[in-house]
């Protein structure tokens, strides 16, 4: 039973946090939108709207009220799970993010793959063979790697491997005609649940090369994180022990070390799937993919409040959640996080 | 234990055996399995087009945003259009204003129908022209001054004005005939706008097809006007970077790419696999002068300071001579233009006449948008010509949104604004009326304000003599010129490419920039 509490205090605390963060974040970034130049009325209008014709989109709209009060009802809607009404749209902004969100996610989930695939044995074989060629060579590739714009990289990779290689789509979510009937809005699901395997070839084929490069910036970092932490976990005792015991360099590898250094990959992964779905508005604008990332980057440009502020608040709820489904991860892999936070309660 | 010790057991032997078959499997399915066709039309009947920016909405009430207006300029009509700058009928076979310029009489043709199948009245007219009025957003501003619609019966109908207005009827080609019954049974609370964001009430030649993942129309077999050799579905495929949209035409992916970068349609200006237009509408690129406080309110520096542009330079260096020296406030494609002379870079003048105004030694500023690169370098070579007569010239980027909210007080216009500029419809009145007169607050980027100009405006706008119209917007253009509100500096071809082999011709849209859709016909008939 006072297990149960503790973790249960434990749960309540960090939703708690969780919840004071976004509301942090939903007032500041209100108060940007509403300090970024231009009038809200008048992008709705129209540029070539009369006063008249903007005074009446203000009432309308509310924007006539003074900022605090708009503020106010922004946070009652909030509570009740309402994002607004977007401006441009003029759709709920929920029902815009339903059409673009599974794109970004579909994105985000082979891109956090390829992130994980690619920099976990890379690390592994870095940290295990330290001063090594192959150690030198990877930490100059994360360097080089880690310091490209994306939107850069992005654009030479699809010309080479798209234009002139041919070797993978140049933009796009499906071929013509290839696409499936939308179900849930994210083409390689979509065509999994419509029992389409062309579609899904198709799909595959088209969210490679931008997963590829959106998983390039973050494995740079979870290399680098997995290689300084299994270079600590190496010099332990007891990695001494087993191999003493005979075990083979591999086993001692995958079996001992690796699962003892994954924490603060685990912490990195679970920032990095926000941080993805932030970054993902330049891979999506260059591969012309539907988003997140162009909703939100066109709801700045025309001065969209509700829209950046759903968007905002998406982001920041799947980073919160992340970041506490991370926490309660750690909870459970790593004995040493459930002393330091129980002390000797849950032992 | 041994097993475990020697990394891989028999089990995980055969799990991973079977992902890896699973994974050929679905492979080989793909290669092999035909593709779901999603859309209506064979791809050799249809036409692929790729265009930068947001489609944010289709309701043609949005018509003033650029990508809304080119897609629904196929799938609905209009009671009037433009052939080039000539205003024709469409819907209306018959239009005349009453001699006050107050109302105007209709005749509407007979027979159209909508992609429903139901006729197109004088009553749709009416409620479109009623619900543009209650919602008062997008190409409502067009109609302002739009009181109520007489209907007589299914084909004739009066429009009646609070004032007298002969841009009404030029403005009407941009004001897109809804099906009545089909909006209101959709009205909910927005009077249909979410509704119309992703649905068809149009009689237009294409109709709204899927929109899945990119916005496609398809042939409507019923329409009014048919033409031969229209594409049977045209796509609208949202690609923002212009060099991915250049290299998916080289793909062949694209048939037709809008707004590609000069740099871009240069690159494959001799490429014989495809044919770059460039597009001649009415875009030209000015420098707005702030005519009412500031430094540029004296006539005297701001004609000095026309003549210390480099036009020529600019539009061979910079623009890639995709265009033509202006020679007026108004762009060269529109009509009632005087001929006036060109401005000629002369900077010896200019520094006389800089001298005479007492600004020898003025210290200018000029706001540019940063998001647009050619506009950011001629902003540049501004700054540098006039270092040439000892001017120092400061630079202000600043986002379109902050520039409209800047124009509602004269005192916040920037000092000099460098823009580019086109008119909704092909009209001279528009962009007169729109951008010089006093009392057109927030839409009058010089702030200008003259009583002479005023008048002549307003006697423009109360008569129906299309001739007289003409010749009084010559006069204002004449004085607008002798009063240096603008550097006007050049007209701006936006080139267009197109695959050879897919499409006819592309042709230039004054209503639609820079093409409508409803022109495209395909090569192979």
């Amino acid at each position: 039973m006072p297990a149960f509490r503790a973790y249960a205090w434990f749960l309540a605390r960090r939703l708690g946090l969780a919840l004071l963060t976004l509301w942090g974040l939903a007032t500041l970034v209100f108060l940007m939108i509403k300090l970024l130049p231009g009038d809200e009325a008048q992008m709705a209008a129209g540029a070539d709207a009369s006063a008249a014709q903007i005074e009446a989109v203000r009432q309308r709209l509310g924007l006539d009220a003074p900022v605090i009060v708009q503020y106010v009802r922004f946070l009652g809607r909030l509570l009740h799970g309402d994002l607004g009404t977007s401006n441009v749209t003029l759709q709920p902004v929920l029902a815009d993010l339903e059409k673009v969100l599974p794109s970004t996610l579909e994105l985000v989930f082979f891109a956090m793959f390829f992130n994980l695939l690619i920099a976990i044995p890379i690390g592994v074989i870095a940290a295990y063979r330290r001063g090594g060629v192959f150690d030198g060579a990877s930490r100059i590739g994360a360097v080089v790697l880690g310091g490209m714009p994306a939107f850069w990289l992005a654009l030479v990779l699809q010309y080479v491997l798209g234009s002139l290689w041919r070797v993978v789509p140049i933009s796009g979510q499906n071929s013509f005609g290839n696409a499936a009937p939308v179900m849930s809005g994210a083409p390689t699901l979509d065509a999994l649940l419509a029992g389409n395997a062309a579609s899904f070839v198709d799909g595959m084929y088209h969210v490679l090369l931008p997963a590829l490069v959106l998983a390039a910036l973050f494995s740079t970092q979870i290399f680098r994180t997995l290689r300084a932490a299994l270079l600590g976990v190496l010099r332990s005792d007891f990695i001494i022990a087993v191999r003493a015991k005979g075990a083979t360099a591999r086993h001692m590898l995958v079996r001992h070390a690796l699962p003892n250094s994954l924490n603060p990959v685990l912490t990195l992964a679970g920032t990095q799937a926000g941080a993805m779905i932030g970054s993902a508005v330049l891979v999506e604008t260059v591969f012309a993919r539907k988003g997140i990332g162009a909703y939100m980057f066109n709801g700045v440009a025309q001065k969209d409040t509700f829209a950046v502020l759903g968007s905002v608040m998406f982001i920041g709820t799947a980073v919160c959640l992340v970041n506490l489904i991370v926490d309660i991860l750690q909870l459970f892999v790593d004995p040493r996080i459930r002393s330091a936070q129980f002390g000797g309660r849950t032992q | 234990m041994l097993q475990s010790l020697s990394g891989i057991s028999a089990v995980m032997l055969r799990r991973r055996r079977l992902m890896g078959a699973a994974c050929a499997a679905v492979l080989a399915l793909g290669m092999g399995l035909p593709a779901t066709d999603t859309f209506a039309a064979s791809r050799d009947k249809t036409i692929i087009v790729g265009l930068g920016g947001a489609i944010n909405t289709l309701d043609p009430l949005r018509a003033d945003y650029n990508q809304t207006n080119t897609i629904i300029s196929a799938v609905y009509d209009t009671l009037v259009t433009y052939d080039e700058a000539k205003m024709v009928g469409s819907l209306a076979t018959e239009y005349a204003y009453s001699a006050d310029a107050k109302s105007i009489t209709v005749t509407l043709r007979d027979g159209v129908k909508f992609h429903d199948g139901k006729s197109l009245t004088a009553k749709d007219v009416a409620y479109t022209l009623d619900r543009l009025k209650r919602i008062g957003t997008g190409v409502a501003s067009l109609i302002d001054g739009y009181d109520s619609t007489t209907v007589k019966d299914d084909t004739h109908f009066t429009i009646n004005l609070s004032k007298s207005n002969t841009l009404f009827l030029p403005s009407l080609s941009k004001i897109y005939i809804v099906n009545s019954a089909l909006v209101e049974a959709n009205k909910g609370a927005d009077e249909g706008q979410a509704w119309l964001q992703g649905h068809d009430a149009g009689s237009g030649p294409y109709v709204l097809g899927d929109q899945s993942q990119a916005v496609v129309i398809d042939l409507f077999p019923g329409y009014w006007a048919p033409e031969a050799g229209r594409p049977e579905s045209i796509v609208f495929r949202r690609i923002d970077e212009s060099a991915t949209r250049r290299d998916e035409l080289l793909a062949g992916n694209v048939d037709v790419a809008f707004g590609l970068a000069d740099r871009d349609a240069a690159g494959m200006a001799t490429n014989p696999a495809v044919k770059v237009v460039p597009i001649n509408t009415s875009y030209q690129a000015d420098i707005i002068f702030n005519t009412n406080s500031g430094p540029t309110a004296d006539p005297k520096i701001r004609k000095a300071l026309r003549m210390v542009y480099d036009y020529a330079g600019g539009l061979r260096g910079i623009r890639g001579s995709n265009g033509k020296v202006a020679n007026g406030p108004l762009p060269a494609r529109l009509d009632c233009r005087p001929n006036l002379p060109p401005v000629k870079q002369d900077l010896e003048a200019a520094k006389a006449l800089l001298k005479e105004a007492g600004a020898s030694s003025a210290k200018l500023k000029m706001s540019f948008q940063p998001v647009f690169e050619l506009q950011k370098q001629e902003a540049t070579l501004f700054q540098s010509n006039l270092r040439e007569i000892g001017i120092e010239l400061e630079l202000e980027p600043i986002a379109f949104p902050n520039y409209l909210a800047s124009l509602k007080d004269k005192k916040t216009i920037p000092q000099m604004m460098l823009l580019e500029d086109f008119a909704q419809f092909p009209d001279a009145g528009v962009m007169l009326v729109k951008g010089y007169k006093s009392d057109a607050i927030g839409t009058n980027r010089a702030g200008y304000s003259n009583p002479e100009v005023d008048k002549l405006l307003d006697e423009a706008l109360a008569t129906g003599d299309e001739k007289k119209r003409c010749d009084l917007y010559s006069q204002v253009q004449t004085i607008l010129d002798k009063d240096s509100v603008m550097i006007d500096m050049y007209g701006v071809y936006k080139p267009a490419v197109y695959r050879v082999g897919t499409i006819a011709e592309l042709k230039a849209s004054m209503l639609a920039t820079p093409a409508e859709p409803a022109d495209f016909r395909l090569a192979k008939k």
